[in-house]
């Protein structure tokens, strides 16, 4: 390493000497931290408009699938909407009913019933569930999520 | 015309120092090209020539779509039917889309196999492979955009898989989104990105690359530090030489585009229903050997796998540090590359047969979800001596 000869010259500091805050410097330090300030409180808002709005009103604790006659008999299934999202029920008996999220959990396509197999497909990529929603083969990670039916003056109603 | 030309040249030059503005210009256009300057150095004038056809012809697409979930649709639906050469503007668009993807990596390709990203061009090459991540993005974006069954689920599926990313990945998602599923606040999301962020950005970048393109001059194929600049005796003149050789390949190239237009009209298909999943979903082409690499890998695995190319890619400068350009002198990047390059038509040759029916040599097969032929005849035989 070659020192300049400048350096060489000058006086040596002692390190252990407090730096010498000027006023300029101080001025210096919080125009730039101000900058950053300023700067912080333009994204922030701008960021929370960009975040998605949680939707008003107050979330339903039920929703109704119909009655035993809209599904027309054991072994068919019927499509329910909760805010956007599908939920197949399926009539597994006479009395018997059960409701799954109908997205699949591998990448989000929507499952179909599959009355002669008594399974559930996923046209996608294969994935195939069983009649309780467990993974029977192919990628899908986990079981569909199960919502628990209740049958209510004849009326098919998913707790949410 | 030419008194009005001087007119005009001596009202600018009372405003604007002209004669430095026509020194710069004439030495810009003068500049010698390295001699083994060939055909392949088009793919980046190209890459622009569809840049410009994308913005006008998105600017003209602009005009009736009205990007809503009641109303998408039916505007490209008019735009394609109705709207006079609206075919012909929304087919020069989307196929431009598919051709502007093909001719940005095979730019990157050549800039590869000539050592081209070799110091002093690292940035440009950094800059480069951010281009083409926008240039995927641009895809990826405006394929939602018509609404139709197959953007809609080729979209769901590719949101999925951000959603898989860990820590980050729902977080983004919901970002990406505007919500928990795709819907009216994705599409006005998606459609803001494609026609205002990322061709800010894009324009923004591309300046960038093609200054430090100009400013360094195109690699020639000797060592580092050892570059012969060309000049008037050894190089090749950028004006008229290779500015002819880039508009003969612009008229083929533009005659292509047209047949393919005419000959594979974009079909529309049907219109997106969140609640009914078409067989067979499959991302754009370009996403393919991705998707198809995903399904062999528990996902976050796979999602780790899968950004190992894109960091290689940016990287590459910087890791690959001998000095020499010529492709028979590296062997070891030249093997990594070609192999990086057999890998992904692979997986994207997989990724297109999978999930479906092929007749091969009057053989029914079923290609299973991770690319493997099963013979559905003896299958079936099988099944039927049981």
């Amino acid at each position: 390493m070659t020192i300049r000869k400048e350096d060489a010259m000058l006086p040596e500091k002692d390190v252990n000497e407090p730096s010498e805050v000027t006023r300029r410097s101080f001025l210096d330090l919080v125009l730039k931290g101000g900058v950053v300030v300023w700067l912080g409180a333009m994204v922030a808002p701008a960021f929370s408009y960009l975040w998605p709005a949680h939707s008003g009103g107050s979330k339903k604790s039920t929703i109704s699938a119909g009655t035993a006659k809209d599904f027309g008999g054991v072994g068919n299934s019927k499509m329910v909407k909760n805010e956007g999202k599908p939920i197949m029920v399926i009539r597994t008996a006479e009395e018997g009913y059960k409701a799954f999220s109908a997205i699949c959990p591998h990448l989000g396509c929507i499952v179909k019933w599959d009355a002669a197999s008594k399974s559930i497909l996923c046209p996608c990529h294969a994935g195939v569930f069983s009649m309780d929603g467990k993974v029977v083969s192919g990628p899908p990670p986990k079981p569909l999520p199960e919502y628990n039916v209740v049958v209510s003056g004849g009326e098919v109603l998913i707790k949410l | 015309m030419r008194k009005l030309i001087q007119v005009v040249d001596n009202w600018l030059g009372e405003r604007l120092p002209m004669t430095s503005i026509k020194e710069f210009l004439h030495k810009q256009s003068s500049k010698p090209l390295p001699p083994h300057t060939s055909w392949f150095h088009t793919f980046g004038s190209l890459s622009l020539f569809l840049i410009a056809n994308q913005i006008i012809t998105g600017i003209l697409l602009m005009i009736y779509y009205r990007p809503t979930v009641d109303n998408a649709f039916e505007s490209i639906n008019f735009i394609t039917t109705k709207a006079t050469f609206g075919w012909l503007i929304r087919g020069l668009h989307a196929w431009g889309a598919t051709l502007m993807i093909i001719m940005v990596l095979l730019h990157m390709v050549r800039t590869f196999f000539m050592g081209a990203f070799k110091k002093p061009r690292e940035m440009t090459w950094v800059i480069g492979v951010f281009l083409f991540g926008i240039t995927l993005t641009f895809g990826f974006t405006g394929y939602l955009l018509p609404w139709n069954q197959l953007s809609y689920w080729a979209t769901t599926v590719g949101t999925e898989i951000t959603g898989s990313i860990p820590v980050m990945g729902e977080f983004v998602k919901r970002l990406l989104l505007g919500g928990d599923v795709i819907g009216g606040e994705t599409l006005a999301r998606f459609y803001v990105m494609h026609v205002i962020v990322l061709p800010w950005v894009l324009v923004f970048l591309v300046t960038i690359h093609i200054v430090l393109m100009r400013a360094q001059g195109l690699a020639t194929l000797d060592r580092v530090g050892e570059e012969i600049k060309p000049d008037g005796k050894n190089g090749l003149p950028f004006f008229p030489h290779h500015v002819l050789k880039e508009l003969v390949l612009f008229c083929i190239f533009f005659a292509f585009m047209l047949t393919l237009i005419v000959l594979w009209s974009v079909e529309l298909g049907e219109k997106a229903d969140p609640f009914t999943t078409p067989a067979g979903i499959k991302p754009e082409w370009y996403f393919l050997s991705t998707y198809q690499l995903l399904k062999y890998f528990p996902k976050l695995i796979g999602l780790f796998i899968s950004t190992i190319p894109p960091l290689l890619l940016l990287l590459w400068p910087f890791l690959d540090r001998t000095s020499e350009r010529r492709f028979s002198k590296r062997p070891f990047s030249v093997t990594l590359g070609i192999a990086a390059i057999v890998l992904a038509v692979v997986m994207g040759v997989l990724g297109y047969f999978s999930e479906r029916e092929i007749t091969f040599f009057g053989k029914k097969y079923h290609i299973d979800h991770y690319g493997i032929p099963r013979d559905i005849e003896t299958t079936v035989e099988g099944k039927d001596k049981k």
